[in-house]
């Protein structure tokens, strides 16, 4: 019922010292929706990142070894999913208002996804190990098909130019859509639908809601400073093999992120109108929530039974194991490589020296040449028995960030194109940013520059329609991509290392037309990485009544396939998504 | 006693005369507003056969009937023509009360004493904009109480929409389809608190904002999928600049501006009134132009009884007609003795879907009791029919401040090409525990009027 439930009294007045707190009466509503979700595939392409999707699933590859030519093969079987998501969401919305100047406000989230995702190996939808077991952040429970937050749980205050919210929170910043030049306070749960999400929705189901303290002061009408501080949480990947996740499965994560490893992020920004014009400025210590990747030793003492079987206490102090799950030819190394924006020969080199120099006794050299990482490589698979799984772990480094923003209203000759035509600009600044090394050796560290410029226009073409909405962007980066991958990884494939791209370049096209009395709304998105890259999102929502909304869309991609575009990551994963949603 | 002279007829003429000349000049008998300002009673004003319906139409109307589609043709030239149809066609009724000949019923008491206070000290300057006689912005009630042109009438509906200094509406709507079902249900806030023009407090303006004239913001409390759905205009003293208007929507979680001019789009799914609606006077008055004097002429408007607080605790109201029994609030309308009927078109508005708007303005009050629009083929489009009232039904009693409140309590808004109804109501309360307030003070401007109430209601 979305009525509020009960207007309650507190109770009686308390007395004490020079004042009184007033009788207070809280107004407890409660709204939500459930909603069904689905996303079947279009295309017969598989999540290459996982065991069913591996292109090299039964597909023998010619292989050199020191000792020869050989047979390089993974005896996985490939999956076949018609259905990349199917998932029951439930959100309930608690809100309640104490007094004028304190309310709360609590959200309750529930998902169940049934595996219905074809996978030969065993995974979870949700689980990730954060907090207490399974879970990624401190007011959730996960499990392998369900999961139950509390994306928001916090008591806003108000007093005059005075707000202070505190609790467990979402921060967004930036005016830009899609593109997180200013967007920095918090990192994105990946977990549910990636980000697959009709565009116009953007990241309001992504970012990791963390407890924090945030407030904002008002100085006149046209100055406002807000700071906030946050206990940091990572970006919250999807689990290994579940449909949508990201990092090849042949390799393990040890994300050793635990509540004891909290850090509070800080940040401060500054905001101020000047008649058409707004600017704000801002700074945010943050650690990086994507975190870097490196090699770590892999901890598993397994001989190469190629070798006798022995070799299993030197393998543990390296990033590899001995698994038939794992990477079992060259080409695949090499594939696989460029597919994560990696360098598969200074990456076999990073992984024989330094703190993993052990490798050596095993007969590992550093390497010059992708024929001779290539010859190793299918040397020490082919004495694993086949294949050998690599090790990686994420760390998060702290960084700051320094952004600034401003947007400008055009006023041009009324019902012109240019008239209230908004130009928005972001740029943000992080020196000494680090980032995951190709080689996953230690991090490279480099400044980064990410800006934004977007035109942003509500245009009517007919007296029949409401206005159109249309926002064209574009993104530079400097550094890395639109994931936050570093750019000298990229260009690499099966035959190749990579050359790396000088920066980051995407535009971004997004059209909203409502239809009259906005019960119909067709939306159109466009991202275009300019290396070669396209994701075309159109959607349809129809929201018959006050109770019921359906949404319809269709998320397809289409790349160069060169590992030069951030499209290519997600290339294989066009699908019709499908959302029914009743409200109460 | 009633002059017996002026019989039926008298009063048409005149108006007729003052329509073809294309001026306005409250009053038949005598001017109203030097009438108003002498007694606070407009009975010497007019003639008997306007102030009671039942000398109006010779006794076949009596105050206390119901109108329906078997006798709305005796009134038929005292009603808009969407009102009309939908009473004749769509089962839509309505109770005829007295007339209000006590002026001091059909305001706000602080705003009355204001214009009575500042009356004759209205201007407008060279570029159209309402100033003191000195050249300062204006100091409160009506500038225009014995206006003489349509563009004064209207600077009496935009420089002070609710007539309180602020105010703070619990508004819930229910949107009807055309099959007559409730097919949204929205609650929300409609805050606003003018900069200039102020009727207590010691000054007439808020300092260091007299280039403003209103702040005005609106928020979705409810359904779950529109709350904190949020809009905040700042609107300019300087009628010809569009307000600044910044938005939060749920979907993007964050607050940004948005382009001002598209005020013609429903806010929410559903809905069938757009910004530039809100109280017949929704833009800045120099956004539209070509005002002309159309038409003077007796209205029924729904100026008093209006009030249900004294039977329903939240203010809501009985419903009827329409093919579920549902579609129209029951309301209570009187013969309002004149009417100034103006007409203008929204010239700075090139693509707007709207040709012009015909607005039915009372002249005892200067408030608004009817309007239509006209789409771009000329066809008659919506209707935004108000209703308002002193806040008192029976035992009952709303204050807003030392004084009872005089309020709008209700609105029909129909899209008549596509037969969708929107209607709201002014609640005592809605989803959020906010409540209808006036006369708060600042406190309103941090907690609705502030891009940072926009994000804490928001986010």
């Amino acid at each position: 019922m979305r009525r509020a439930i009960s207007s309650v009294l507190l109770g009686t007045a308390l007395a004490g010292g020079g004042g009184t707190l007033a009788l207070a009466e809280t107004n407890v509503t409660v709204q939500g929706f459930i909603r069904q979700e689905l996303a079947p595939a279009v295309t017969g392409d598989r999540n290459p990142y996982n065991q069913g999707g591996n292109p090299y699933n039964n597909n023998p590859q010619a292989i050199n070894t020191w000792f020869g030519p050989a047979i390089g093969n993974r005896t996985i079987d490939s999956s076949d999913s018609p259905i990349n998501w199917m998932a029951t969401r439930l959100e309930t919305d608690i809100s309640a208002q104490f007094t004028d100047s304190l309310k709360g406000f609590v959200r309750v989230r529930a998902l169940y996804a049934p595996q219905v995702y074809d996978e030969p190996v065993g995974y979870s939808m949700f689980k990730t190990g954060y907090y207490h077991g399974n879970s990624a952040t401190p007011f959730e429970i996960a499990g392998k098909t369900g999961m139950a937050d509390l994306p928001a749980a916090y008591l806003d205050y108000s007093e005059g130019p005075l707000w202070v919210r505190a609790g467990n929170q979402q921060i967004a910043w930036g005016e830009s859509l899609f593109f997180r030049v200013l967007d920095v306070p918090n990192g994105l749960d990946l977990r549910r639908h990636l980000i697959f999400e009709p565009v116009a929705e953007e990241f309001s189901d992504k970012r990791v809601a963390m407890p924090a303290v945030r407030g904002s002061f008002r100085f006149g009408e046209n100055v406002e400073f807000e700071a906030f501080t946050q206990m940091f949480n990572p970006s919250i990947l999807p689990p290994a093999n579940s449909p949508y996740n990201l990092i090849p499965s042949q390799f393990t994560v040890h994300d050793d992120y635990r509540a004891s490893d909290s850090y509070p992020n800080f940040g401060g920004r500054l905001q101020m109108h000047f008649g058409d014009l707004s600017v704000q400025l801002l700074g945010v210590r943050r650690k990086n929530p994507d975190g870097v990747f490196q090699w770590t030793q892999s901890g598993v003492n397994r001989g190469l039974p190629g070798a006798g079987g022995i070799g299993g206490d030197v393998l543990a102090t390296t990033p590899f194991e001995v698994s038939s799950t794992g990477v079992c030819s060259a080409q695949e190394w090499f594939h696989y490589a460029g597919l994560v924006r990696l360098n598969g020969v200074t990456a076999v080199n990073s992984a024989v020296t330094g703190d993993f120099a052990s490798a050596q006794s095993l007969g590992a050299t550093t390497v010059s040449s992708y024929t001779e990482a290539a010859e190793q490589l299918n040397t020490f698979f082919n004495l694993a028995g086949g294949c050998m799984r690599g090790h990686i772990r994420r760390s998060y480094p702290l960084e700051n960030i320094f952004g600034a923003g401003a947007n400008y209203t055009v006023t041009a000759e009324p019902g012109s194109f240019l008239d209230q035509l908004i130009i928005r600009g972001e740029v943000s600044y992080t020196p000494n940013k680090s980032f995951t090394n190709p080689s996953l050796g230690a991090p490279i560290v480099r400044d980064e520059v990410a800006a934004s410029l977007n035109f942003e226009k509500y245009h009517r073409f007919s007296d029949d329609f409401p206005a159109t909405y249309m926002v064209l962007q574009y993104l530079y980066k400097s550094k890395s991509d639109l994931f936050g991958r570093y750019l000298g990884g990229f260009g690499g494939d099966e035959s190749k290392t990579p050359t790396g791209d000088h920066s980051f370049h995407a535009l971004a096209f997004a059209v909203q037309q409502p239809f009259p009395n906005l019960i119909w709304r067709a939306d159109l998105s466009i991202l275009a990485d300019l290396e070669g890259g396209v994701m075309v999102q159109p959607a349809l929502r129809w929201k018959p009544s006050a109770d019921w909304q359906v949404d319809g869309y269709a998320t397809l991609f289409h790349s160069a396939e060169n590992n030069r575009n951030a499209i290519d990551t997600v290339n294989w994963a066009s699908e019709i998504g499908l959302r029914f949603t009743r409200l109460f | 006693m009633h002059i017996a002279k002026f019989g039926h007829g008298f009063s048409r003429r005149v108006f007729l005369e003052r329509t073809a000349q294309g001026i306005c000049a409250a009053g038949v008998l005598a001017p109203l507003w030097s009438t108003i300002a002498r007694s606070g009673d407009i009975t010497k004003a007019y003639p008997a056969e306007l102030l009671s319906i039942d000398a109006h139409t010779k006794g076949r109307i009596k105050t206390g009937d119901v109108i329906t589609a078997a006798n709305v043709d005796i009134v038929k030239h005292l009603l808009d023509p969407v009102a009309y149809r939908q009473v004749k066609e769509m089962g839509r009724r309505f109770t005829i009360v007295p007339t209000t000949t006590d002026a001091t019923r059909l305001f706000p008491h602080e705003y009355l004493e204001a214009t009575l206070r500042n009356a004759g000290k209205g201007r407008l300057d060279a570029d159209g904009n309402v100033t003191t006689s000195d050249g300062k912005p204006w100091i409160g009630g009506n500038p225009f109480p014995d206006a003489k042109t349509g563009l004064e009438v209207f600077a009496n509906l935009v420089l002070s929409w609710g007539r309180h200094n602020d105010s703070v509406y619990a508004i819930r709507d229910w949107d009807i389809s055309p099959d007559g079902a409730v097919s949204y249900q929205y609650d929300f806030v409609w805050a606003e608190q003018n900069t200039i023009g102020l009727t207590s407090g010691g000054t007439p303006y808020i300092e260091g904002k007299e280039d403003k004239l209103r702040y005005q913001a609106v928020y979705f409390t409810a359904p779950s999928d529109a709350k904190g759905t949020a809009y905040l205009n700042t609107w300019y003293n300087d009628q010809r600049k569009f307000p600044d208007l910044i938005g939060y929507i749920p979907a993007f979680k964050r607050v940004r501006n948005f382009p001002t001019n598209q005020r013609f789009e429903p806010l929410v799914p559903g809905i069938t009134y757009f910004l530039s609606d809100a109280w017949g006077a929704g833009d800045p008055m120099l956004t539209w132009g070509n005002y002309k004097l159309v038409g003077t002429q007796p209205m029924l408007g729904s100026q008093s009884a209006n009030f249900t607080g004294g039977r329903n605790a939240n203010w809501e109201r009985g419903l009827h007609g329409g093919p579920q029994n549902q579609t129209f609030f029951d309301d209570y309308k009187e013969l309002c003795p004149e009417c100034f009927v103006v007409e203008c078109e929204p010239v700075g508005y090139p693509r707007s879907p709207v040709s012009k708007k015909r607005v039915y303005i009372d002249a005892r009050n200067m408030m608004f009791i009817g309007y239509v629009t006209f789409d771009r083929r000329g066809e008659l489009w919506k209707s935004f029919e108000p209703a308002f009232s002193q806040y008192v039904d029976g035992n009952t009693k709303v204050m807003d401040g030392k004084h009872v409140a005089w309020s709008w309590t209700h609105v029909m808004s129909h899209d008549i090409q596509t037969n969708r109804m929107s209607r709201f109501v002014q609640a005592r309360e809605i989803v959020g525990g906010v409540r209808s307030e006036y006369n708060q003070g600042p406190s309103i401007y941090s907690r609705y009027l502030t891009e940072q109430a926009v994000r804490r209601f928001g986010t």
